[in-house]
């Protein structure tokens, strides 16, 4: 057999080279997909029951899926919004309703002398750094702890969301049934390439899925409310000490009532000799200091009280606002998440390069 | 020998028609039925074995020069036959499977651009390692060892260049979804008329769905730059195997070619 002939120089470079280009051409060109060449009918199956409608309604199926989702969503971050909201106002309520018997502590002989001698038993060990911050916060909010009492309203919300969402999984399939028997074409046998939605639609109601219930725990808001105690204790005293001449005034007269209403308490009311005397110079002495430090306590609380108690009502209320923007973020954060976790589109975002950069 | 064409240009032309295969497949594979799908698998999987039949032929060829008497009967046992091409047909059926879902899954017209330009980047390095081996190798190891080197480089070559276009094309965010969603999201985007080629997407959509999930939650952990570099590569490398059975292909069609000039010269 023989060989064929060969070709002109340039066209053996030449033939080549035509194909390469049209080659490149060619593979340019995006490439046919099947969904092209489906017929005008797809099946959809929900649960146990398939319908099949028309192919050009699938994009506003999928339009539907997600508005009802995004509404669905908000609408349960509303409802856990506004028991929170409920259950903060119940706490609160009840702090400002005991802020008169804050006061009356504050403003009285027990009250002084508590926090005279809290520094040096707590320098000594004996008391923990926040026992006055403590002792306020039990005072007001009922002798528990704010963060013992937030974790009630937590676990409140909690199942309030979980059978939120129980209920909207319900509502929702109902709704998507309704709207598919109303758009369906014809009776559909069972089809193995059915549009499954049942996975998506038992997903949406979070109640099977572990990782949303762990991001609505208690355990993602660890230490809420632990700064609420020593902010209005703060706030109290601050306001107490800014009348610094009242303090002073109160140092300078117990100083001087050691020197001169003791003696004086003595001299009025024991006799000047005898076994008993020194007893008796004591007792009466005391007595005149602690009886100082009262009328001096008593003028403090006729001239500062007010004062005093406008400004724990102000930190009660900064404290709420601030614990709601917390609480309302934490449970948009976990709604957001759960969003990303059921949308229908995944995002082409996602750059291995930028990746790379931020981790140098 | 007297008359005959230039061989990079014969080798060229013979690969023009499977670069056009490539290109049809990429362009129309997914409409074809299962019958359709099994003739490109079957037609892959001869060229890609018999080509590595054909070179593992002359490596055995040539260590039995340099290590068996041409008269014992261990020249003929060992030159390889039957077994030795049912073994590389049955490696080269499953680079066929992967160089079919892979052709069909490539991510950019530009990605089949680069697998067609390794075509005239392999003919040159063949060509080119050959006249710079000849005086330094063995007859009989030559065309081997041309391959070899031509595969190797073109493998690299086009490797590094699908790793840096993969490096900066965006991918699917998975970093607020389970690996179960990120799978199924993978797997769910692919489609096709035959069922066998629709599971065999599906299944390799799954695995590179789990393969970008465990690169964006695993990954950012690691502490060493170079640690990090090479899991994104191994990640975004997904396509060294699909590299790797395109290559073979060529170097199977290469062969056919070589083996019908013999018979076209050495015929009266």
């Amino acid at each position: 057999m023989s060989r064929p002939p060969d070709l002109p120089a340039v066209l053996q470079y030449a033939v080549p080279l035509a194909g390469f280009i049209l080659l490149l051409f060619l593979a340019v060109k995006p490439p046919l997909t099947w969904p092209d060449r489906v017929g005008a009918s797809v099946d959809v199956r929900v649960g146990a029951t398939e319908y099949r409608i028309a192919r050009e309604e699938l994009p506003w199926l999928e339009r539907w899926l997600l508005d009802t989702l995004e509404q669905g969503e908000s609408g349960v971050t509303a409802t856990a919004v506004d028991r929170l909201d409920g259950e903060l106002a119940k706490l609160f309520d009840l702090a400002h309703a005991r802020v008169p018997d804050l006061a009356d502590w504050y403003y009285s002989l027990a009250g002084e002398y508590t926090r005279l001698v809290t520094p040096l038993m707590i320098r000594s060990g004996v008391l923990e750094p926040d026992h006055l911050a403590e002792r306020t916060e039990r005072m007001l909010f009922g002798e528990r702890l704010l963060s013992e009492h937030l974790g009630d309203v937590r676990e409140d919300v909690d199942a309030l969301l979980t059978e939120q969402l129980r209920s909207q999984q319900q509502a929702w399939v109902s709704q998507l049934d309704a709207t598919l028997e109303r758009m369906s074409t014809e009776a559909s046998a069972s089809s193995e390439s059915a549009l499954d939605l049942t996975p998506l639609a038992a997903r949406l109601s979070g109640h099977d899925n572990p990782e949303f219930q762990v991001r609505i725990g208690a355990s993602s808001s660890v230490g809420l409310g632990a700064a609420a105690g020593p902010m209005i204790w703060r706030a109290a005293s601050r306001r107490a000490a800014a009348s610094g001449r009242v303090a002073a005034t109160r140092t300078t007269a117990r100083a001087a009532s050691r020197a001169g209403s003791a003696a004086a308490g003595g001299a009025l009311a024991c006799a000047p000799t005898g076994p008993a005397a020194l007893g008796c110079a004591l007792v009466a002495g005391t007595g005149a200091w602690l009886g100082t430090d009262w009328l001096l306590l008593r003028i403090d609380e006729h001239r500062h009280r007010a004062e005093f108690e406008a400004a724990v009502h102000a930190a009660l209320v900064a404290t709420r606002a601030s614990l709601r923007e917390e609480l309302t973020g934490h449970y948009e954060r976990a709604s957001q998440t759960r969003r990303y976790a059921l949308g229908a589109e995944i995002e082409y975002t996602f750059i291995p390069a930028y990746n790379l950069h931020n981790q140098r | 020998m007297p008359g005959l064409r230039s061989r990079p240009l014969d080798d060229l032309l013979w690969l023009l028609p499977l670069g056009f295969a490539l290109v049809l497949l990429h362009q129309l594979g997914r409409l074809l039925a299962d019958v359709g799908i099994v003739i490109v698998w079957v037609a892959a999987t001869i060229l890609i074995g018999f080509g590595s039949f054909l070179r593992q032929r002359i490596r055995r060829r040539a260590w039995l020069t340099a290590y068996v008497a041409p008269t014992s009967p261990l020249a003929r046992w060992l030159r390889g036959g039957i077994l030795l091409l049912a073994a590389q047909l049955l490696l080269a059926a499953a680079l066929a499977v992967v160089l079919l879902a892979g052709t069909l899954r490539l991510a950019s017209p530009g990605e089949l651009v680069l697998m067609l330009a390794a075509l005239p980047l392999l003919v040159l390095l063949r060509s080119s390692a050959e006249r710079l081996f000849a005086p330094h190798i063995s007859a009989h190891y030559l065309p081997e060892a041309a391959w070899r080197c031509a595969l190797l480089t073109t493998f690299v070559l086009l490797c590094g260049a699908l790793l840096a276009s993969a490096l900066w094309r965006p991918g699917p965010d998975f970093s607020h979804v389970s690996l179960e969603q990120a799978a199924w999201h993978m797997a769910a985007r692919e489609d096709a008329r035959s069922d066998l080629l629709a599971r065999a997407l599906a299944a390799a959509g799954a695995l590179e769905g789990v393969r970008w999930w465990l690169a964006q939650h695993a990954l950012p952990r690691l502490e060493w730059p170079l640690l990090l570099w090479l899991g994104w590569a191994l990640v975004l490398l997904k396509s060294a195997v699909l590299v790797w059975a395109w290559l073979h292909c060529c170097a199977g069609a290469m062969l056919f070619r070589s083996l019908w000039e013999r018979h076209h010269v050495t015929s009266p």
